[in-house]
């Protein structure tokens, strides 16, 4: 398993840096965290991962097609997606995405490592509040 | 179409392997994507222009330091060559015929034209014996005459140890062209080496963007005019020209900085 520090430097590395990001000391920064987890229910090609990776970030997260194919670069290198054969669908050469075990590995992780930053933050401001209304 | 072509266009920012393996498929959905409005295009075709560069950029850092400064001080010593040449040629235009000359000159043409495509062990061997032969070596060399010659030598020992890495090439010999065009301009109108080299930094400049090579080759080059310059700048003879060719110079000395900012980002 990687360190932490070693996979931020990855990750704000050379490809995806210019885009809006939650901060530097994240796990990955949300282009790549919704690009994979587009692929969580199964393969997929790169103009469907954007669109999809759109959906499940209610719209804030929008991945043009130089960013994607950066964060495809860099998830194939680190074995986090595979690719498949290319083929011709509406007169555009497609090629799916599948997302390895490592992949959805990575992905759990950092479900759950915001989930309990959300909660560490919604239970402080709570108690926060109700401590000000007192 | 001219959504593809425009397409086509913007994915030669990426290196030629990651067009080969993937430009088809980026292509496909740079035009779904683009489908949606011209700006959506303008937004996507952006976005592909500066991954290209980043691609291209990570490329060039994975090559190392100690590569790209090998590699620059080859880009240099051939700027050299070119501007000897340039030179060469142009002193037998005005001096006349001489065989001396005409030798001189056809040495170094077959020299560049070897560094060109890609014999640069040879063409460095042959640079040296030629600035034996032909350079201002003697035993009544001033320092500063040194200082200058130094620096070519330097990049064409380089250029025997450490030759860059590509492919023979005949198409490069197309770059004789211009130092011809050149040679024949230089003297008669108003073009001068400085100018020329400054030709050269400006590519380099705009190279910088992913790859700093050309731009510290144009630095050490620039080194060599300015030493050549030392003993003429004075406040009184400083022309306005002058002064913006010496300050582009000593811009592009300093322009190994990315250098170091490319080796860390290759490090990560």
């Amino acid at each position: 398993m990687r360190s932490n520090s070693s996979r931020n430097r990855r990750a704000g590395g050379l490809t995806i840096g210019w885009l809006p990001t939650y901060g530097a000391d994240m796990e990955l920064r949300p282009p790549s965290y919704f690009a994979l987890a587009a692929l969580i229910d199964g393969p997929l090609h790169g103009y469907a991962i954007a669109r999809r990776a759109r959906e499940l970030s209610g719209g804030r997260v929008r991945i043009s097609t130089g960013t994607l194919y950066a964060l495809l670069e860099r998830a194939l290198s680190e074995s986090l997606v595979i690719a498949g054969d290319p083929y011709v669908e509406g007169g555009r050469q497609r090629r799916d995405y599948t997302l390895t075990p490592a992949g959805r590995a990575l992905l759990a992780d950092e479900a759950a490592r915001l989930a309990h930053a959300a909660t560490t933050v919604s239970s402080r401001l709570s108690a926060t509040s109700k401590a000000a209304l007192a | 179409m001219i959504r593809e072509r425009i397409g086509r266009a913007a994915l030669r920012a990426y290196p030629p392997a990651t067009r080969e393996a993937r430009g088809l498929e980026m292509l496909g959905m740079l035009l779904d994507a683009g489908e949606q409005s011209n700006r959506a295009l303008v937004r996507e075709i952006g976005s592909l222009v500066l991954g290209g560069l980043r691609a291209r950029r990570a490329l060039t850092a994975r090559a190392g330091t100690r590569r790209l400064l090998a590699d620059a001080c080859c880009q240099a010593a051939i700027i050299f060559l070119m501007l000897w040449l340039i030179s060469a040629l142009n002193t037998q235009g005005s001096a006349g015929p001489s065989e001396q000359l005409l030798v001189q000159g056809v040495a170094l043409a077959a020299i560049l034209a070897c560094a060109l495509v890609g014999y640069q062990r040879i063409a460095a061997i042959g640079g040296l014996a030629a600035l034996v032969a032909y350079g201002p070596l003697g035993l009544h060399t001033q320092l500063v005459g040194l200082l200058r010659v130094l620096v070519p030598i330097a990049c064409l020992l380089v250029m025997v140890r450490a030759p860059q890495r590509r492919p023979h090439d005949p198409r490069q010999l197309l770059w004789l062209l211009p130092v011809f065009v050149l040679a024949a301009l230089h003297g008669h109108a108003h073009v001068s080496l400085p100018e020329v080299l400054a030709v050269m930094s400006l590519g380099g400049l705009l190279q910088l963007l992913h790859d700093p090579r050309l731009a510290t080759a144009c630095s050490l080059v620039w080194i060599v005019v300015l030493l050549a310059d030392a003993g003429r700048l004075t406040p009184a003879g400083l022309g306005a020209p002058r002064v913006a060719v010496v300050a582009a110079g000593l811009m592009l000395t300093i322009a190994a900085g990315p250098l170091w900012i490319m080796r860390h980002r290759a490090t990560q």
